[in-house]
């Protein structure tokens, strides 16, 4: 075999039935895989789907035989007012982190050959790589001093760890990008740093700002953690923690097309996220660092 | 408009962050670069009245609740005393009691097996899922979307779903098992301590390959189109090409990647919690879940603190591991660049 002579395709020329084998193979894989990465959720829709007398026929049923949405009516019955709960707490993390964010992310703009800025982006940093857990032991105690508990500020609070690190990390990575030519037009212009803040560095860091945004509302709609450790009130208690009680402590008694239903649901701002918002959810992604 | 035109510029040269720069660790990179981008001859504008939220949130969230921490691994602390605040000290008491605790030593061998167990799996899956859907087709794109799924789907929904399909001999592997003449042996899954254990990683394993998937996807995307028309030119098959290119191009992505993974697997709690609650006998005890039942389960605060320690310090070694490693290796990238510098991206654009 020799290398000197020029193969503009390759290996695949060399074989073709070794390449159409090769190819083969690989898309099978991909498919099994693929089957695999989406079963669980098949399963979780076809289950919402069925009835509880179904969902224990043997052998199982891939399909439901009788489709029904009493599951889900009865789900939503149970879930709604966790629903509205979750929305509030969602939509007050995203403020909270929106505010943190890009105000930090113009000020390490601004601040980026000062010794602060390094020091606050070292901390930002830090926070990212923090697993959640640790904060979780602590902060009981900090909000039961705040008289914070069993409130909306308190999950709040808590659930900003998971989305300020990595929102002050998308929002400054985009804002340095913008090019220096523009603020230092408006600074002749007379614009006061608040100024262009507003007028040029929240409009062009839009999409970095929608980025966050998403991740915030994603990972305060989805945690269990800080819900089910600060939130024991019937009244502010969030979705994810009512289907978690659903599920109960004996087995035998849950009705799992309910649970199911009320875990589709639940999981609808996510599929949402995936169809509509992916582009967002890239650009988050490869921002770096996330907590997953 | 100007400043339309200039956010359209703007826009552009970053709404593919996997092409405009290479991958990922770059850009948390830029959070370490003090100065990167500052012009000689620029007024200074007051940054602080800007920090100062930041700043407040760091001390409120981040400084003091890991001070409390500390304070509470070094002394006795438990329901009737943990939110007065008045603490005897402890000395290395709640450290040396630890190997003592029921859950420690399984927790250890867990802990192992369900970093390799799940680590490894979603790295390879998710590389190759990368490779393989690094070209367009209609039927790819869709599947590059429904890749992310099980990556943002809340943890109690995914869950639940594990719950359900693995919670009894009901139904999905009754069947299975039956399918294939085992109808009389389905197991319970999850009160059995090694196929507890298994799902546990399986579900781990599950959700982290979107992530591991993307990462590296960006990475890929950064690789010049040019570099693989030249391996094949040259007559390099696949492999060499996975080899010479692909894999050491992409080592930071890579090495990003793996040290994202260990630190969300340390971090795993939601799902454990619902599925095993660490049982049965301890069989999925991961450090998250033990530190939160010594706390909240059995209001020995202290202990759960010290555990969360013991996580840190351990995350703190692999994370400046990561830092080291990349470190050293951006410097090796910059001397080279003094002989041979790269048109930055704005003048490119120019």
């Amino acid at each position: 075999m020799t290398t000197q002579s020029v193969r503009l395709n390759g290996p695949v020329v060399r074989n073709r039935w070794l390449a159409a084998t090769r190819r083969l193979i690989a898309r099978t894989l991909l498919l099994v895989t693929m089957f695999c990465l989406l079963f669980p959720v098949y399963w979780l829709i076809q289950s919402a789907l069925s009835t509880n007398l179904e969902l224990f026929h043997s052998p199982a049923y891939f399909f439901p035989p009788h489709p029904t949405l009493a599951g889900l009516r009865d789900a939503w019955q149970i879930i709604s007012a966790g629903l509205w709960h979750s929305l509030i707490i969602s939509a007050g993390t995203v403020l909270l982190s929106l505010f943190l964010a890009i105000t930090a992310g113009y000020g390490l703009l601004l601040a980026r050959a000062q010794r602060v800025g390094g020091l606050v982006r070292v901390l930002v940093l830090f926070g990212l790589v923090f697993p959640t857990i640790t904060f979780v032991i602590p902060l009981d105690k900090i909000l039961y001093t705040l008289h914070m508990l069993d409130t909306y500020q308190g999950v709040i609070l808590a659930d900003s760890l998971y989305s300020v690190p990595l929102g002050v990390l998308i929002i400054y990575t985009y804002m340095i990008s913008i090019p220096h030519e523009l603020v230092e037009a408006a600074q002749v212009d007379g614009a006061s740093s608040l100024r262009v803040l507003w007028s040029i560095a929240i409009p062009i860091a839009r999409p970095a700002i929608a980025t966050a945004a998403i991740f915030a509302f994603l990972s305060a709609w989805g945690d269990f953690l800080f819900a089910e450790t600060f939130a024991s009130n019937n009244n502010i208690l969030p979705a994810s923690i009512s289907i978690y009680n659903l599920t109960g402590l004996t087995m035998q008694n849950v009705n799992w097309p309910e649970v199911m239903a009320g875990s589709l649901i639940l999981g609808v701002p996510a599929v949402a996220a995936v169809a509509f918002a992916q582009r967002y959810i890239r650009a988050g992604i490869s921002a770096g660092a996330l907590k997953s | 408009m100007a400043s339309k035109l200039l956010r359209e510029e703007a826009r552009s040269g970053s709404q593919d962050p996997g092409r405009a720069r290479p991958a990922g660790a770059q850009r948390v990179g830029a959070l370490l670069r003090p100065g990167a981008f500052r012009r000689p001859g620029t007024r200074r504008s007051r940054a602080w009245p800007y920090l100062v939220p930041i700043v407040v949130w760091l001390l409120l969230m981040f400084g003091y609740p890991i001070l409390e921490t500390i304070r509470m691994a070094f002394s006795y602390v438990n329901s009737t005393n943990f939110t007065t605040g008045g603490w005897h000290f402890a000395g290395f008491q709640n450290f040396r009691t630890l190997p003592t605790l029921q859950g420690f030593q399984p927790m250890l061998r867990n802990t192992g097996l369900f970093l390799v167990g799940s680590i490894v799996p979603q790295f390879v899956i998710g590389g190759l899922l990368a490779v393989a859907l690094n070209t367009t087709s209609r039927t790819r794109r869709w599947a590059r979307s429904l890749v992310l799924l099980p990556w943002l789907f809340p943890p109690v929904a995914t869950a639940t779903v594990f719950l359900w399909m693995f919670s009894s001999p009901s139904g999905l592997f009754d069947s299975l098992y039956k399918s294939v003449g085992l109808g009389h042996q389905v197991p319970y899954f999850l009160q059995t301590g090694n196929d507890a254990l298994l799902v546990v990683i399986i579900l781990n394993i599950w959700i982290g390959i979107p992530f591991n998937y993307l990462v590296i996807q960006s990475g890929l995307q950064s690789i010049p189109g040019d570099l693989h028309d030249a391996a094949l030119i040259d007559g390099a098959g696949w492999l060499k090409e996975l080899t010479r290119i692909t894999i050491p191009l992409l080592r930071e992505t890579l090495l990003t990647v793996l040290m994202l993974g260990i630190l969300g697997t340390m971090n795993v709690f939601a799902f454990v919690w619902i599925l095993t609650m660490g049982g049965p006998a301890n069989a999925t005890m991961l450090p998250g879940v033990l530190a939160y039942s010594q706390a909240f389960v059995n209001f020995n605060y202290g202990q759960g603190a010290a555990i969360i320690i013991g996580v840190v310090v351990v995350l703190l070694c692999v994370a400046g591991m990561y830092l080291v490693v990349t470190r050293s290796q951006t410097r090796n990238e910059r001397r080279a660049r003094i002989y041979r510098p790269a048109k930055t991206a704005r003048e490119a654009r120019a």
